[in-house]
C-alpha cells in the first residue's frame, strides 16, 4: 500500500509552497436509523488551508462543521471527494499502518477537556502515547519530552504536572494538556473543534493566545471550528461560513465578518452579542430554524428563512460568486441579472 | 517501554485504591466480601479443621447434630460438617470459575460489539439476544445431559456458556456510550491500536460494571450448580453443596426427619448466594450512583427564624440579605455563596455574571429554595415581596412557587415529557394552582404561545417533534403561565444556537416589558448580559464583587476583576488586536478565604491590605457598589491609585 503523506515529502522544499490541506468536493452521507434515511452532513465542500494559516469554520449546530474536522482526521470515512495533505493525495479509505502514519500529520483538539482526557491515566501517560506511537521518543527520552511539551503549553515545571491525573486540573489546564497531546506528534495541521467553548470566559483568550503563539512558533496550519464570529475574527486569517453542510461564504476574516456578503452570515452577525449596543427593539430578521438535513429545499438551503429570497433562489443551489479578493459567497444577489427579481417575502425585508 | 513515573502501589494499597477498592466503600459489598473470604478460608483449611474424609461412611448413619458431629451424619454415615467444608471448595470453584469465564466472554463480546459496531456488532448482538431469550435452566439441563460424566469442568463450561449473555448486553450498552466519548476519539486520532483502546482506555473505565457482572454470574453459577446437582445431572460422586442436596433428597432425608442434612447445604448455598448478591448490588450501586434527593425543599440550616414583613410597599421585589449557602460534603461544608446581599426592583432585569463555580447558580437556587441536597442554606434571608422564602414550609413553598416566581434553566427543555402533548404540560402548571376551566386554559395557553413566539398549533405537538429552541420557548411559556412577579433564568439559552438564542432573548425582553415582571438572568456570557440587563452583579468566589447599571459596568468597571473580564472576550468590531485573559484560577470554595478572593489573580493588589482584610462592599457612586480597597478612600494610597489607573487603561 502506498502511504499518502510520508515524512520525506511533507517537508520537502517543493511542498512548502503547496497548501497544507486541500479539500475537493468533500461529501459525507450518513445513513440514519433503520429506515435507511440519508442525511448529507457535509455537501461538496472544497477549501484549502495555506501553510501557517488559520482557517475558521463558522456555523450553527448541524451545519456540518465538526463533521468536516472528523472527516479530515479520518474518524469518519468520506462518502466522496478528495483530500490532499501538502499536495499529497490522501485516499478516503486509509487503513492500518498508512492511517497511523497519516495521523502523525493531522491532530485534533476537542471541545470538552473534561471528556477528552481519560480520567484514569496520568497526564504523563496521556502525553507519552503519541510520542511512542509515532516513534518520536523512546525509553528514557520520553519523560523529558513530556516535560518539554507541558512547559511549551505553559504548564511548568513539566514533571509536576506529568504526575497528576486530569481531575486535579482545572478546565483551562486540561485544555492545555489536550493541546500538548495534539502537538506531541509534531503535526502540520491542527483541527481545533470549538476548543474554547467549554471553558470559562476568563480562560478562553489564554487558550486562543496559546494556539496563536504555537502556530507562529511551529509554523502550524489550523482549522479552527467555532460558532462564535468574534472568536473566529480573533483567531483566523480566513473564515468559511457553513450552513446545512454547504459552504455559503468564504474569504478573509475582516471582510467576511465586518462586511458579510451572504444573508446567512449577515444574520449570524446581527445575532451575535454586541455589548456596545443596548438591545434594539427590532427583531432579527430570519424566521424558522435550520431545516431538516434529510429534507433540504431544492434551491438555496437558506431560502426559506432568507429575507432577501427571490424566485431564482428556489431553482437550484446557487453557485459561489466572487465578491472580493479571495472572497466568495453562495448567493444569487451577487448575480446582477438575478438580483433584479422581486422579493418573495417583501414583508421580511429589513427597513433601511 | 515508557518510563513515566506511575505511582507503584503495595498490594494492600492496591486492594484499597485499585479497581476492587470500590468494595470497601459499600457496607453491603463489604459484608459479601467478608462472607466469601470466610467460606474460602474454611474450605482451604478443611483438612486442618476436620480430620474425617468427606466421602467415607465410617460413622453411624442419621446422627443428629451435636458434639462429635457438629452437623450430624448422612444416611451413608458421612460427617456432614466435613462434607460442608470440602463441598465449599467445589461450590466456590464452580461459582468463581464460571463467573470468571462468563464475565470474560461477556466482556470480550460486549466490548468488541461496541467498539466495532456495524456488521460485527450486529452479529454479536444477534447471538447475544438468542442466548438471552433461550430459557436458562432447560438449556442448562439439555447441554449438561450431553456432557454428563465430564466432571466439574464440564459443569463450569455449561454454566459459563449459558450465563454470559446478560453481561455482554450490559457491557455493550455501557461501552457504546464510552465509545462516543471524546477521549476515545482522541486516542483513535492519536493513532492508538484498537486492542490498546479497548484494553487500556475502555476496559479500566468499565471495571465497576465488570466486577458487578462477575459477582452476578458467580451467583447464577452457584445456584445453577445446586439446581443441576439436585436433579442429578452433575457429577454426584463429587462432594459439592449441590450434590449433598441430591443425596439428601435421594435418601429421603426429610422423611427420615434428618432436617440437618438438607438444612446445612441449603443454608450454605443461600448464604453464599446472598454474599455474591451483596457484592453485585454494592459494586453496582457505587459504579452507577443515582441521586434520590429530587423534589425536596432546600434544607435551611439557619438558626434564627425571620418574621414576615407585613407592609411590603416600597420594598424591592426580591431582597437577598447576607445569604450564606453551599454544600454539605463529607470533608466539610463548601461555602459557594458568601454573605451575598442583592435587591431586584419590580420590573427589573438583573444580570448575574461570573465564571463557572463562582456560586451564581447556587445563589439563585438557594434564594428560591430549589437547591437540592447536599446543598443547604447556612444563613441569611431571601424575601420575595416581604415574605422570607427560607422560612416557608414545603406546602407553603409549593403554593408560592410557580405562582409568585418561576424558574427556567439550561436543561429545562428536558423536563418536558416526550410522550405527553405539549398542551397537557402547559395546562399542568395552571391546574396545579386551581385553574380548571377548559376554555380558560385553552385561551391562556394560546396567549402564552404567542407571547413566546410559537404558533399556537404547536400546542398539539409532542415535545419530540419540536426543536431545542422551541422546547425552551415552551418551558418559558410554562414559567410565565401564572404571571409570576419574578422569573429566575439560569443560562436558559446557552445550549442553543446564536440565532435562536437572539430570538428567544428578544421574546423574553418584550414579555417582561409588557408584563412588568422582574428577571434574574444568570450567565457566563458577559457580552450578552451587558446588552440585555438593566443592572449587572459580578460574582467571584461566592461573593458579589461589583454591582452597577449595565452600561456603567461595561464602560467604567471599577473592580479589577470586572475590568479584566470586560476585555477578556474578543470584540466583534474594532481593531483586531491581542487581548489577554485572566491568569490563574479562583480559590477553592471549600476553604476559608482570607482577604480579597481575587488577591492571587489581581495585578494591582495591595500586599498587606488586600490579603489580610476583606474589602467591604461600598456604594462608590449612586447605584454602583464595589468591594475593592482601591475604591474605598480610606485605604487608597496615591501610589497605588497611579498603578491602578495604568492597569485599567
Amino acid at each position: 500500500m502506498t502511504s499518502p503523506a510520508t515524512d520525506a515529502t511533507a517537508r520537502s522544499p517543493q511542498a512548502t509552497s503547496l497548501p497544507a490541506l486541500e479539500l475537493g468536493g468533500l461529501t459525507k452521507v450518513f445513513v440514519v436509523g433503520r429506515g435507511g434515511k440519508k442525511v448529507t452532513a457535509v455537501n461538496n465542500v472544497s477549501l484549502h488551508i495555506g501553510r501557517g494559516e488559520v482557517l475558521a469554520l463558522v456555523g450553527e449546530s448541524g451545519s456540518g462543521k465538526s463533521t468536516i474536522a472528523r472527516l479530515i482526521a479520518h474518524l469518519h470515512e468520506p462518502s466522496s471527494g478528495s483530500m490532499k495533505l501538502s499536495g499529497q493525495v490522501v485516499p478516503n479509505n486509509l487503513r492500518g499502518a498508512a492511517l497511523t502514519k497519516f495521523r502523525k500529520h493531522v491532530q485534533m483538539i476537542f471541545q470538552d477537556p473534561y471528556g477528552s482526557l481519560n480520567g484514569l491515566n496520568t497526564i504523563g501517560y496521556i502525553l507519552s502515547r503519541p510520542l511512542v506511537i509515532h516513534g518520536i521518543a523512546r525509553g528514557k527520552d520520553i519523560p523529558a519530552q513530556v516535560n518539554t511539551l507541558l512547559e511549551r503549553v505553559g504548564l511548568a515545571p513539566g514533571a509536576t504536572w506529568a504526575a497528576k491525573k486530569p481531575h486535579e486540573l482545572s478546565g483551562g489546564q486540561r485544555q492545555r494538556v489536550v493541546i500538548a497531546r495534539a502537538l506531541a506528534a509534531r503535526p502540520e495541521l491542527i483541527l481545533a473543534d470549538e476548543p474554547t467553548s467549554a471553558l470559562d470566559v476568563s480562560i478562553r483568550l489564554d487558550i486562543m493566545n496559546l494556539l496563536l503563539d504555537l502556530k507562529d512558533q511551529e509554523g502550524l496550519s489550523m482549522l479552527f471550528i467555532t460558532h462564535d464570529l468574534a472568536g473566529a475574527r480573533y483567531m483566523a486569517d480566513r473564515v468559511s461560513v457553513m450552513y446545512t453542510g454547504y459552504i455559503v461564504e468564504i474569504g478573509p476574516s475582516d471582510q467576511v465578518i465586518d462586511a458579510p456578503q451572504h444573508p446567512y452570515t449577515q444574520l449570524l452577525r446581527s445575532a451575535a452579542p454586541k455589548p456596545d449596543e443596548a438591545m434594539r427593539p427590532e427583531r432579527v430578521e430570519a424566521r424558522g430554524e435550520v431545516p431538516d438535513l434529510s429534507n433540504l429545499p431544492p434551491g438555496c438551503p437558506f431560502e426559506p428563512r432568507c429575507p432577501q429570497a427571490r424566485a431564482a433562489c428556489r431553482e437550484g443551489l446557487p453557485r459561489m460568486y466572487d465578491v472580493g479578493p479571495g472572497h466568495q459567497a453562495r448567493c444569487i444577489l451577487h448575480d446582477p441579472a438575478l438580483a433584479q427579481q422581486p422579493l418573495l417575502h417583501p414583508e421580511r425585508a429589513p427597513t433601511v | 517501554m515508557t518510563a513515566i513515573p506511575i505511582a507503584r502501589l503495595t498490594p494492600l494499597a492496591w486492594l484499597r485504591a485499585g479497581p476492587l477498592g470500590v468494595i470497601w466503600r459499600s457496607p453491603r459489598a463489604t459484608t459479601g466480601a467478608v462472607i466469601i473470604l470466610l467460606i474460602a478460608v474454611l474450605a482451604l483449611l478443611a483438612p486442618l479443621i476436620s480430620s474425617y474424609d468427606p466421602s467415607s461412611g465410617a460413622f453411624t448413619p442419621w446422627i443428629k447434630p451435636g458434639v462429635g458431629h457438629l452437623l450430624g451424619t448422612t444416611a451413608l454415615g458421612q460427617d456432614i460438617f466435613t462434607q460442608m467444608l470440602y463441598g465449599a471448595r467445589l461450590t466456590l470453584l464452580i461459582g468463581i470459575a464460571s463467573g470468571l469465564i462468563s464475565t470474560a466472554i461477556g466482556t470480550a463480546l460486549g466490548l468488541t460489539a461496541a467498539y466495532y459496531g456495524g456488521r460485527t456488532g450486529e452479529v454479536i448482538n444477534t447471538v447475544t439476544n438468542i442466548f438471552l431469550v433461550l430459557p436458562g435452566l432447560p438449556l442448562l439441563i439439555i447441554v449438561s445431559a450431553f456432557l454428563r460424566g465430564g466432571g466439574v469442568w464440564a459443569i463450569i463450561l455449561v454454566i459459563s456458556l449459558t450465563g454470559w449473555a446478560w453481561g455482554a448486553r450490559v457491557l455493550r450498552s455501557q461501552a457504546l456510550t464510552l465509545r462516543n466519548r471524546d477521549f476515545i476519539h482522541a486516542a483513535v486520532s492519536t493513532g492508538e491500536s484498537p486492542a490498546r483502546i479497548i484494553f487500556k482506555e475502555m476496559l479500566p473505565n468499565l471495571a465497576g460494571i465488570i466486577a458487578a457482572n462477575f459477582f452476578g454470574t458467580a451467583l447464577y453459577a452457584v445456584l445453577s450448580e445446586a439446581a443441576l446437582s439436585f436433579i442429578g445431572i452433575g457429577d454426584v460422586s463429587k462432594v459439592t453443596w449441590g450434590t449433598m442436596l441430591y443425596w439428601a433428597q435421594a435418601k429421603n432425608a426429610l422423611l427420615q426427619g434428618a432436617w440437618w442434612w438438607v438444612g446445612a447445604p441449603g443454608l450454605g448455598i443461600a448464604v453464599l448466594g446472598m454474599a455474591f448478591a451483596f457484592l453485585n448490588f454494592g459494586v453496582d450501586e457505587i459504579s452507577n450512583p443515582r441521586s434520590n434527593h429530587a423534589g425536596k425543599a432546600t434544607r435551611v440550616l439557619r438558626r434564627k427564624s425571620v418574621p414576615k414583613v407585613v407592609d411590603a410597599a416600597g420594598l424591592p421585589l426580591m431582597s437577598i440579605q447576607h445569604l450564606d449557602a453551599g454544600y454539605v460534603t463529607p470533608s466539610g461544608p463548601v461555602r459557594a455563596v458568601r454573605d451575598v446581599s442583592l435587591d431586584v426592583a419590580p420590573g427589573e432585569f438583573l444580570g448575574l455574571a461570573g465564571e463557572s463555580g463562582c456560586g451564581k447558580s447556587t445563589l439563585a437556587f438557594a434564594a428560591t429554595r430549589l437547591l437540592d441536597a447536599p446543598g443547604a442554606v447556612f444563613g441569611g434571608e431571601a424575601r420575595l415581596a416581604g415574605q422570607d422564602l427560607l422560612s416557608l414550609t414545603p406546602e407553603e413553598l409549593r403554593r408560592t412557587r410557580w405562582k409568585d416566581y418561576s424558574l427556567v434553566f439550561q436543561a429545562s427543555m428536558n423536563i418536558l415529557n416526550p410522550v405527553i402533548k405539549v398542551r397537557e404540560q402547559v395546562y399542568d402548571a395552571m391546574q396545579a394552582h386551581g385553574v380548571h376551566d377548559k376554555t380558560k386554559l385553552e385561551a391562556r395557553a394560546r396567549e402564552l404561545f404567542e407571547l413566546v413566539g410559537i404558533r399556537p398549533d404547536y400546542l398539539d405537538a409532542f415535545p419530540h417533534q419540536l426543536s431545542g429552541g422551541m422546547k425552551q420557548r415552551v418551558v418559558i411559556a410554562i414559567a410565565l403561565a401564572l404571571e409570576p412577579k419574578l422569573v429566575v433564568m439560569d443560562e436558559p439559552t446557552t445550549a442553543l444556537d446564536v440565532v435562536v438564542q437572539r430570538q428567544i432573548l428578544q421574546e423574553i425582553d418584550q414579555v417582561r416589558r409588557r408584563l412588568g415582571i422582574s428577571i434574574i438572568f444568570i450567565t457566563h456570557d458577559l457580552s450578552l448580559l451587558v446588552e440585555m440587563s438593566d443592572r449587572i452583579a459580578i460574582m467571584y468566589a461566592g461573593e458579589v464583587v461589583e454591582e452597577a447599571p449595565a452600561q456603567q459596568i461595561y464602560t467604567a468597571p471599577k473592580h479589577p476583576y470586572t475590568q479584566r473580564l470586560m476585555t477578556a472576550f474578543p470584540p466583534l468590531s474594532g481593531a483586531r488586536e491581542r487581548r489577554e485573559g485572566i491568569p490563574g484560577r479562583p480559590p477553592s470554595l471549600a476553604q476559608e478565604i482570607v482577604g480579597c478572593p481575587f488577591y492571587e489573580r489581581c495585578a494591582v493588589h495591595l500586599p498587606g491590605t488586600c490579603d489580610v482584610k476583606k474589602p467591604a462592599n461600598v456604594e462608590v457612586e449612586p447605584g454602583h457598589r464595589v468591594a475593592c480597597f482601591l475604591q474605598s478612600p480610606a485605604v487608597k494610597p496615591a501610589v497605588y491609585q497611579e498603578e491602578h489607573d495604568l492597569a485599567s487603561d
